[in-house]
């Protein structure tokens, strides 16, 4: 009888851990992969870096100069949404119905270039307004390694990875995912290849497996 | 077998009784459990394990919303900029991240600083994070708007004018040229004004010699590079005199083995400073046997009756004339004058003293402020405005000033912070940190040094400059007021043919611009009178600036509180220092306290055994008792046994200033008489250099072991013949390790030359800043948890007065045979493929078998999470490194941080990394130039030709642990050998 709750109590525990392991949200501490937080601005990739191609670096441009790729500062986005205040599809319904109604065409702004227009102190239509101060969007950070890991994307670019190498597809992704895991061993899964495949001469690069290439 | 030399730290390792200084059985005090513990630590446990099942949490990402252009975040920008923490206006370059300063280092090209910076400018970067700053204008304890204080001020001021009084401007000595000219356009506009600048630590007997002497008061440049024979006077220009700094420098020039011969340096001192520590001889004697000294040498120049060692010295210096150089920091006029007569007997004037550029580093009058104080007293006073200095503290007359103060109408104080004097005013001006402000300073004759602010201001502060201008009638903003009269005066002092802007832009991105030198009329050589000396025999008390301390205003730096001070290693607190002879005919011990009464005033210290010291002098630093440092009363990690190490209402260490006398209106340091008496009480000094030794514990180390050779040293004649001399020989080593590390790609390595080491600690304070090494506290230190990666071990050798010290800067070694690798049972410190010893802070779990197996006793263990909740004060942390948690190991990393960013940026230039391309943190502020750093792979590199000197050595090399950090042998210029260091 004893023996028998024992094996029953063993086996609820081993189907316990099966369930809770199958289940996908059992993960290891601090491995956020999947992770797809809401943006306070719905900032589409897809459109941006796939549709309309525009480099990764025009906007993230600390990334072949400083450890952090950074997040473009508002002004940034102005450069392009100073002109562009709404999709080509709105545009062109209301250019369809301007024609239609014999009118001149409104001004369209969508609804997320408001919230940038707003961040930066500006009125809907993209104006400055004069006793109004801007103020930065607090964007969610989405790839986050620990504290005692020290990353800088300056090395890797210089070494000719590939941005959608750790980022994944970038170019389709509406929201930004984080599509790995960024552990050590994915990390490393990298380090111990030899580098042949990366487009940088093979001298420039060398294995890096020293912890203190990363810990310190 | 020649007779051993003996090296030790503190006399107890000579004698061999009594136990270790300091509270060593604190560990074992109340290890009951009561319910109260009982209900903490499960609390503590239950809510550690609720914390852990918490949710990742969500980081933003804040960017900027306008991009201000080249900046990108995560990348150091470094700005030019002159350091104003110590008053000698060492050139900086400040590392920006991210629009904050994290990092002050040397400026290379400036032509003081030369690329060293002291301990006190390194560790000034954190006051401008203190968040007790004060950042408002205060009107009588209420805040008001500059605007309002202003319009006080000018009424107060325009009062005193009619009622006739005197307005009196009281400041530190004014190096900015600009700032001279609004305080002369001030005192035009209010023509009842004076200006009077005073010195805390005084060198006005200088400037007074050079009148009596030269007819002009000034304070000469002194060439220590030009000097083959240096004789220096009670001055410590190595560790807190005038410039140490540049001296520094310049002395270690001419100490370069390479050369024929190198400088000689006589040191002639009360007390044992760096300078006496660092000297080829050392002479001990009392200020007023000093004075007869003088006389007896100047005698011996002149022919006369000389005898004994005054007349070798003479001898000596005749030798050397014009290539000698006499100083004295002894604030008395009668020495000064001698001073002054010997270098024009000698020659020096012109070669090695620069009488034509003067410095301006100093110019203070204590004759003035004596004047003042006489003023004060009679009510003739209607306005005083003090800025820079601390009157209340700094004067002996402190409290007497406060009172008069109080009378005064109108008082306004600038102060960046709180302190005994903006107590007493009515106006608090927040002045702000030099690194948020602009400035001009010439602080010597023709270099014209640039300050820049490198960040926002935190406050809504103001320059005293700004404010004087104001009162004076022009208002503009801080750049301005500093660049328009530079675009006035230009053209009469610039070298060169550039146009304003251009020249501008030059000094602002230079940090420093060589000018054309004002032209002085200096009269001829007169040879003045003696006045008479007030040098007390007997017992007699000597006030000294310590080097972390100073004259206390950096009383509220942690970081300088609790760098162990190089000689008594004492941190936290000021001793009353005294000779052991003197202290056992006294019947005192270590750590009993004292009460010491000079000029009517008494003060309760504890007894500090000091070697090498005059038997009639009790030596006390200042810089201590400041208010304010109550704040560190609970400073450390909060755990049960914690321990305050301040009483109510206590402060960090005693204020002396009240003890200090004057003569003939001179400041008098030192030569005060004193009665010393017993209080029965004992007080623990939290002392550094009686644990983390690397001395074998007597009941373990066999007869023969006895003397582990840490230090070589030899002298300059034996060096000559054989400049392997001084080496330890016949070290058999056997190793059982397969070299199954092949180094490649790079090897690191290290050497130190003690040779060149000043004990400043100047690479002490870099390491802390850089590495984000945190402050434990007064208690922690008692526990033996310093956290330091650098320290300084201090060692005597010889007896008595005649002790000569030696300093080695003491850091993980990257041992190739490490003996802390094998013993970690998670992997945690390894190898890597350059030679570094790596801690991986992630992995460790806290076994300390590393620590415990590592003989040169360099790793620090993370015993608590420290403090990181000031977050104004977090912002000085550097965002390269890991701020380690609780329970891991840690230790030197060879800066593998700058390592890593060199290669980075050779990487992306596609260029090797070139010998040179990495400075450490300890070596590049080294004003010695003692460490070297570089690739040992690299036949070429300056480390490699080191490793290759007959002066190399490693320290325990009978270990075979093959450290790549090296020590070169320590030369003396002088003929005797004192004892040899040979053994095995």
């Amino acid at each position: 009888m004893q023996k028998q709750f024992k094996l029953i109590t063993a086996l609820i525990f081993v189907f316990g851990l099966i369930i809770v392991i199958n289940n996908s949200t059992f993960r290891m501490p601090g491995n956020q992969q999947n992770y797809e937080p809401i943006q306070p601005i719905d900032f589409s990739h897809r459109l941006h870096a796939g549709e309309m191609e525009v480099p990764c670096q025009y906007c993230h441009y600390g990334a072949s100069q400083s450890r952090h790729a950074g997040i473009p500062a508002t002004s940034v986005c102005m450069n392009c949404h100073k002109y562009v205040s709404a999709t080509r599809n709105d545009l062109r319904l209301e250019e369809e119905q301007a024609a239609a109604e014999d009118r001149e065409m409104r001004p369209l702004t969508s609804l997320e270039i408001i919230k940038i227009y707003s961040a930066m102190g500006y009125d809907t239509q993209g104006n400055p307004l004069k006793d109004k101060k801007g103020k930065s969007v607090e964007w969610v950070k989405v790839h986050n390694v620990p504290d005692f890991v020290f990353f800088s994307h300056k090395p890797h670019i210089t070494a000719g990875v590939d941005c959608a190498d750790c980022h994944g597809d970038v170019a389709s992704m509406e929201r930004i995912k984080q599509t790995e895991n960024l552990s050590m061993g994915w990390c490393l899964d990298c380090h111990r290849k030899d580098h042949e495949s990366l487009e940088a001469a093979p001298e420039r690069t060398q294995l890096l497996l020293d912890c203190a290439t990363c810990h310190y | 077998m020649s007779k051993e030399k003996r090296y030790w730290m503190t006399k107890d390792d000579v004698t061999s009784v009594g136990s270790v200084a300091g509270p060593a059985d604190l560990e074992m005090t109340s290890t009951e459990w009561n319910r109260r513990d009982f209900l903490k630590t499960t609390g503590f446990s239950l809510a550690a394990f609720m914390t852990a099942c918490s949710k990742t949490p969500v980081n933003k990402a804040i960017p900027f919303l306008i991009q201000p252009e080249e900046v990108i975040p995560g990348k150091a920008y470094w700005y030019a900029s002159t350091s104003h923490a110590c008053g000698t206006g060492c050139g900086v370059l400040v590392k920006n991240r991210d629009s904050r300063p994290i990092k002050l280092e040397g400026s290379p090209d400036h032509p003081l600083s030369q690329g060293g910076l002291c301990p006190v400018c390194q560790a000034s970067i954190i006051e401008l994070y203190d968040s007790k700053r004060l950042l408002h204008t205060k009107l009588s304890g209420k805040e008001v708007s500059w605007n309002d204080l202003d319009k006080s001020v000018v009424q107060g001021l325009q009062k005193a004018r009619e009622k006739g009084q005197q307005i009196v401007l009281l400041t530190e000595t004014v190096t900015s040229p600009s700032t001279i000219y609004y305080i002369q356009k001030f005192l035009k506009k209010y023509s009842n004004a004076i200006h009077i600048e005073y010195d805390p630590i005084s060198y006005s007997a200088i400037l007074d010699a050079h009148e009596v002497n030269y007819g002009k008061r000034i304070l000469p440049q002194y060439d220590f590079e030009k000097a083959d024979m240096i004789l220096s006077l009670d001055a410590d220009f190595l560790g807190t005199w005038l410039s140490p700094t540049q001296f520094t420098k310049d002395y270690r020039k001419n100490r370069n083995l390479e050369a024929k011969h190198i400088s000689k340096h006589i040191q002639v001192e009360s007390r044992l400073s760096v300078s006496g520590a660092k000297a080829d001889k050392r002479i001990v004697k009392t200020p007023a046997e000093m004075l007869q000294f003088v006389k007896d040498i100047e005698h011996s120049l002149q022919g006369k009756d000389g005898h004994g060692i005054a007349l070798e010295i003479a001898k000596e210096l005749k030798h050397y004339k014009g290539k000698s150089l006499v100083v004295s920091g002894v604030n008395d006029l009668a020495i000064q004058i001698l001073v002054n007569r010997l270098n024009d007997a000698l020659g020096n004037i012109g070669k090695t003293v620069h009488l034509k550029n003067p410095s301006f580093q100093k110019g203070g009058s204590d004759f003035a402020v004596a004047q003042l104080l006489t003023d004060m007293k009679a009510g003739k006073v209607g306005a005083l405005l003090i800025a820079g200095v601390n009157p209340v503290y700094d004067l002996p007359e402190g409290e007497q000033f406060g009172e008069l103060m109080k009378s005064i109408p109108t008082t306004v104080s600038f102060s960046a912070k709180n302190n005994e004097t903006t107590e007493l005013c009515n106006g608090v001006c927040p002045s702000p940190h030099y690194l948020e402000s602009w400035s001009d300073d010439e602080f010597t004759a023709g270099v014209l040094s640039m300050t820049q602010p490198t960040i926002q201001g935190l406050g809504d502060t103001q320059t005293f400059r700004k404010s004087i201008a104001g009162w004076a009638g022009f208002s503009d903003d801080e750049r301005n007021l500093v660049r328009n009269y530079w675009k006035k005066i230009y053209t009469t002092r610039k070298k060169g043919s550039q146009s304003f802007n251009r020249w501008w832009d030059n000094l602002v991105h230079d940090g420093f611009a060589n000018i054309k030198a004002k032209s002085l009329s200096i009269g001829r050589f007169t040879k003045g009178s003696l006045p008479k000396s007030e040098f007390n025999n007997g017992l007699t008390l000597m006030a000294y600036p310590s080097l972390q301390m100073l004259d206390g205003r950096h009383a509220e730096n942690p970081w300088l509180q609790e760098l162990p001070d190089p000689i008594t290693k004492l941190t936290w607190d000021n001793a009353a220092s005294l000779s052991s002879k003197k202290a056992k005919e006294l019947g005192l011990s270590q750590g009993e306290v004292v009460k010491l009464t000079a000029n009517e005033n008494s003060v309760k210290l504890p007894v500090y055994i000091q070697e090498g010291q005059s038997d009639e002098v009790i030596a006390v630093s200042m810089g201590y008792g400041r208010k304010g440092t109550e704040r560190f009363k609970n400073l450390g990690p909060e755990w049960i046994q914690k321990k305050a190490t301040l009483g109510d209402g206590e402060l960090v260490g005693e204020r002396i200033n009240h003890l200090l006398g004057r003569n003939e209106n001179t400041l008098s340091f030192s030569g005060i008489s004193v009665i010393i008496s017993k209080t029965g009480k004992k007080k623990d000094l939290a002392l550094t250099q009686t644990y983390n030794t690397l001395k074998n514990p007597e009941n373990t180390s066999p007869p023969s072991m006895e003397v582990r050779p840490f230090i070589q040293e030899t002298t300059f004649d034996a060096y000559k013949k054989d400049p392997s001399s001084g080496a330890h020989h016949g070290h058999q080593v056997v190793t059982l390790w397969k070299d199954d590390h092949p180094y490649n790609k790079h090897h690191w390595g290290m050497a130190v030359d003690l040779n060149a080491c000043t004990g400043c600690s100047a690479c002490v304070i870099s390491c802390q800043v850089e590495n984000n090494v945190p402050v434990v506290g007064k208690d922690e230190v008692f526990r033996r948890r310093d956290m330091a990666w650098m320290r300084i071990d201090r060692y005597y050798s010889g007896e008595g007065d005649d002790v000569d010290v030696a300093f080695q800067p003491m850091l993980c070694q990257h041992c190739d045979n490490s003996p802390c690798e094998p013993v970690c049972p998670v992997l945690a410190t390894v190898h890597s493929s350059e030679g570094l010893n790596q801690q991986v802070y992630n992995r460790c779990v806290g076994t300390r078998f590393c620590a415990n197996n590592c003989p040169y006793k360099v790793r620090r263990f993370n015993w608590f999470d420290y403090a990181h909740n000031d977050e104004l004060e977090n912002m000085v942390l550097n965002p390269d490194v890991t701020v380690r948690s609780r329970g891991v190991m840690e230790k030197c990393s060879m800066c593998i941080q700058r390592i890593q960013e060199a290669k980075f940026e050779a990487k992306q230039k596609g260029i090797p990394l070139a010998d040179g391309d990495i400075n450490l943190a300890c070596q590049q502020s080294c004003p010695a130039d003692a460490i070297t750093f570089g690739d040992l792979n690299d036949p070429e590199s300056d480390i490699s030709k080191l490793v290759e000197d007959p002066r190399h050595y490693h320290v325990l090399e009978e270990l075979n642990s093959r450290p790549t950090v090296g020590y070169l042998t320590m030369v003396r210029n002088r003929k005797e050998e004192k004892g040899g260091n040979h053994h095995g």
